[in-house]
This record gives structure tokens, sequence and C-alpha cells, in this order.
């Protein structure tokens, strides 16, 4: 068993401390991951921050199942809270993503720009075809992987992968 | 002749080494189990579900128990009313 199903099984069991474990060995993966759907480390921080929330909770209630892996169980849910704030930027038109939200926690400036970028150019896709083009060429996720994490059949992940390449050709060449 | 794909490979790709650095900011694990002890809802409704995991094999034996028990009560009755009712019998 990994480390950090072990520690999942601790913190189920009651060991608050174990959870630190699970923290420290993801952290890194999520904020960027969110950082990559929501272009801002600053906005991942706070998505990752409740996801992590969400998992602490469901563990500690047993409604995680052990039928994924830790790991991937978390991308998960981080992936549905980013696609859930940004839906909700979108709807709080109030809330762009403006240079203060973006003047990053430690990030380079280069960073920046290149989070902006993704996002600004994945932002017309479907959210399905969004982040199955990010976990699958961004985050280099097998498609079986992307599966797991979306939920879906790897024939319906390579599915959208053409869809979201067949949109951004198309907008390219428009 | 390039395939428009490689144009969405080759952008994709330089995307993902630019962002590949991109780190939570120092602190950001303590933040995270703050915010979790101070998540509410760790009250006794909360950890209920978990206790309630835990009875479950311990009730599952119990109620078992209480059903052989009560089986054996209900025919040592029937037995002494059997041996009552003898004796009445005889005694007639």
């Amino acid at each position: 068993m990994s480390s950090l199903e072990d520690a999942a099984r601790r913190v189920q069991r009651g060991d608050v401390s174990a959870f630190r474990i699970i923290v420290e060995a993801t952290a890194a993966k999520l904020v960027r991951l969110g950082a990559r759907i929501m272009g801002s480390v600053t906005e991942a921080e706070d998505v990752v921050q409740e996801a992590y929330i969400k998992a602490h909770k469901a563990l500690v209630e047993g409604r995680f199942d052990e039928r994924s892996r830790v790991e991937t169980w978390l991308h998960r849910i981080v992936v549905n809270a980013a696609l859930d704030a940004r839906r909700k930027r979108k709807r709080d038109a109030s809330e762009p993503l403006d240079d203060a939200a973006i003047g990053e926690r430690g990030s380079t400036a280069e960073e920046v720009v290149a989070l902006r970028e993704l996002a600004a150019w994945l932002d017309e896709l479907p959210d399905d075809q969004r982040t199955a083009l990010l976990l699958k060429s961004v985050e280099g996720m097998s498609s079986a992987e992307v599966a797991e994490v979306l939920g879906c059949s790897e024939g319906a992940v390579e599915q959208r992968l053409v869809r979201a390449r067949a949109t951004l050709r198309e907008r390219s060449t428009s | 002749m390039t395939h428009p794909d490689d144009d969405i490979d080759a952008r994709l790709a330089r995307l993902a080494r630019a962002t590949e650095r991109a780190r939570p900011s120092a602190g950001f694990t303590d933040r995270v189990l703050a915010g979790i002890d101070g998540a509410p809802g760790k009250d006794w409704r909360s950890e209920l579900p978990r206790v309630s995991r835990r009875l479950v094999p311990v009730l599952t034996l119990v109620a078992a128990g209480a059903v052989v028990w009560a089986v054996h009560s209900a025919r040592a009755v029937d037995d002494a009313l059997v041996g009552s009712f003898d004796a009445m019998e005889i005694e007639w």
C-alpha cells in the first residue's frame, strides 16, 4: 500500500496529523493543476485549500470508498472545484482575472504570463474538453489516468481530445 | 508541410514547460491544516457516521445473541409448560 493510501486510512481512523502527509505529498501538483485551470496560482491555492477541506471531511465521514487511488481522487476533487470556481468567476463578471489577482505569491513574471495565456487560450472550450486536454497534454497523464480523474471511459477522453483540438484549430484559422 | 495539430501540440508543450514550476506559496500546508481545524461541522454530528460504522459489527453480534437467547428462552418456556400439563394430566 502506498504511503498516501496508508495516510488516508490513518485519517479515517481519526489520526488528524496524517492528513499533513497527504497535503505535503500532493500540494505542489494540485496547486499547479489548479493554476493551469484557473490561470492564477493565488486563485488555485484557494481552490485547492477548499478541495483539501472537502477531502478531509469525506475521509473522516468515511465517504472515500478506496475505489481509486488517493491522488487520483484528489485530482478529481480539485478539477471539479476549479471548474466550479471558474463558472462562479464568469457569473460574477465583476471578478475578471486581473493583474491584481495574478500578482502572484512567489510566481515569476513568465509563469504569470504563461498561466494567463493558457487559461485564455483554452477558455472557450467546454469544461470537459478543456480538462481532458489539460490533463493529457499539459499535465502529461495517460488517457487511462485522465479517464479515472474525469470519471469517464478512455474512449470518451479521446473523443474530447479530438473535439478540443478541432475547436482550437478552427479558431486559429478563423 | 506541418500538420495543424503540430502548432497546437507545440504551444501546449511550451505552456506546460513555462508553468511547470508553478508552486504553492510558503506556508500553504499550514494554512490548509489551519483551515481544516477551523472548518465548521467538527461536532458530534460529523463524528456520528464514523462511530456508527464501527458500532455496526458490534450491534450485529448483540442482535444475533439476543435472537439466540430469545429462541432458547422460548423453548425453555415451552418445555416447562409441556411438563406442567403432563403433570396435571397424571394428577387428574
